[in-house]
C-alpha cells in the first residue's frame, strides 16, 4: 500500500457521493489533478470500492518557490463501503474533468409493495 | 470614479457572508484541514500580502514566472466555461466564481460529500497584471495566466525556471 497515514489527503482521501439511480448505484469522487494513469479503482467484494492514486506535482518550478501553494499532492486512497451489493463485473468507470465516476449495477431485487389503502372517510394517506 | 481598494472591501465583505453560507461544505470538499470559521483571523486590510491566507473558496497555487503570473484553482466537474468568471480590480486583486453543477441531479443521494454550487475566491495576485488572461481547463484544475503589466525577475527574485528532477 503507497498511502502513508502521515498526509492529511491520505487519512481523508477524495470526497465521495454515493447516487442511487434505478439499477445503479453510481460512485462520484472528486480526484482534480489526477491522470488515469495515476489512477486504481477497485471493487473489492461487492461492497466495496477502493481508490487508489496520486495528485502529481507538475508545476514548472519547485513547490517551495510558489507564491501561493494550497492544493495537495502526493499519494491519497480511500475505502468506500457500499449500501448495497453490487456486481463487481458490471462497472463502468470514467475520469473526466477531475471527478471520476463508478457506474455500478445493484445486486438487490426490488421488492413490490402493495399499499392497502384506508377508508376513503378518513382522507387519510396509507404511511 | 469608485476607489478600487472600496470596492475590493465591498466584495470582500460579500464574500465573508457567503462563506458563512458555504464555508463549511466548502472545507470539507475541498479536505481542507481548517475551516475558515476555526481560522478566526483578522480581517486584513485591502491590498495587503496576505490576504490570500484568510480568504475562502477553491484552493489555489500561483507563481510567477519573468512575464506571466500563473493562477491554477482546483474546480473539479465543471462542464463549460459558463460557470466560470473571473474579475481583475486593479492590476492585482483577482476574483474567482463558479458555480460547480450536481453531476447526477436526477439521482437519489445516500451520500453527498462533494461540493456542489457556488464558490469564490478573491486573491492578491503576487505581481502586477493585465486584465487579460489565456484560460485551460484540464482534469478538474482551471489555470489562467495572465501577462504582468512590467516583466520581473520572478517570484520573490526567483527567476529560474527549471523542471525539478523527477516528481515521482
Amino acid at each position: 500500500m503507497r498511502a502513508k497515514q502521515e498526509r492529511p489527503a491520505e487519512r481523508a482521501g477524495p470526497p465521495v457521493d454515493l447516487v442511487r439511480r434505478g439499477d445503479r448505484l453510481i460512485l462520484l469522487a472528486s480526484l482534480p489533478g489526477v491522470k488515469p494513469s495515476d489512477l486504481r479503482v477497485s471493487i473489492v467484494g461487492d461492497r466495496q470500492v477502493l481508490l487508489e492514486g496520486e495528485v502529481a506535482y507538475r508545476h514548472p518550478l519547485p513547490r517551495e518557490n510558489l507564491s501561493l501553494g494550497e492544493r495537495i499532492y502526493g499519494p491519497f486512497a480511500r475505502t468506500v463501503h457500499l449500501p448495497l451489493p453490487v456486481d463487481p463485473g458490471a462497472a463502468a468507470v470514467a475520469l473526466q474533468d477531475g471527478v471520476l465516476t463508478v457506474d455500478m449495477r445493484v445486486r438487490a431485487e426490488a421488492v413490490h409493495l402493495t399499499w392497502q389503502p384506508k377508508e376513503a372517510q378518513t382522507g387519510e394517506r396509507p404511511w | 470614479m469608485s476607489d478600487p481598494g472600496n470596492v475590493v472591501q465591498r466584495i470582500a465583505e460579500q464574500l465573508e457572508a457567503l462563506s458563512d453560507a458555504f464555508g463549511e461544505d466548502l472545507w470539507r470538499e475541498l479536505g481542507r484541514a481548517r475551516s475558515p470559521r476555526q481560522k478566526e483571523q483578522p480581517r486584513p486590510k485591502p491590498g495587503s500580502a496576505s490576504r490570500a491566507g484568510a480568504a475562502v473558496g477553491p484552493p489555489l497555487d500561483i507563481y510567477v514566472t519573468p512575464h506571466e503570473v500563473v493562477v491554477e484553482a482546483v474546480l473539479p466537474g465543471l462542464t463549460g466555461p459558463h460557470q466560470v468568471t473571473v474579475s481583475l480590480a486593479g492590476a492585482t486583486e483577482l476574483l474567482i466564481e463558479a458555480f460547480l453543477p450536481d453531476r447526477l441531479p436526477d439521482g437519489l443521494y445516500i451520500q453527498r460529500e462533494r461540493f456542489s454550487g457556488y464558490c469564490s475566491r478573491l486573491v492578491t495576485l503576487p505581481a502586477s497584471v493585465r486584465p487579460v488572461a489565456v484560460a485551460g481547463y484540464q482534469e478538474g484544475i482551471l489555470q489562467l495566466r495572465f501577462q504582468r503589466t512590467s516583466p520581473g525577475s520572478g517570484s520573490q527574485g526567483v527567476a529560474v525556471l527549471h523542471v525539478p528532477p523527477s516528481a515521482s
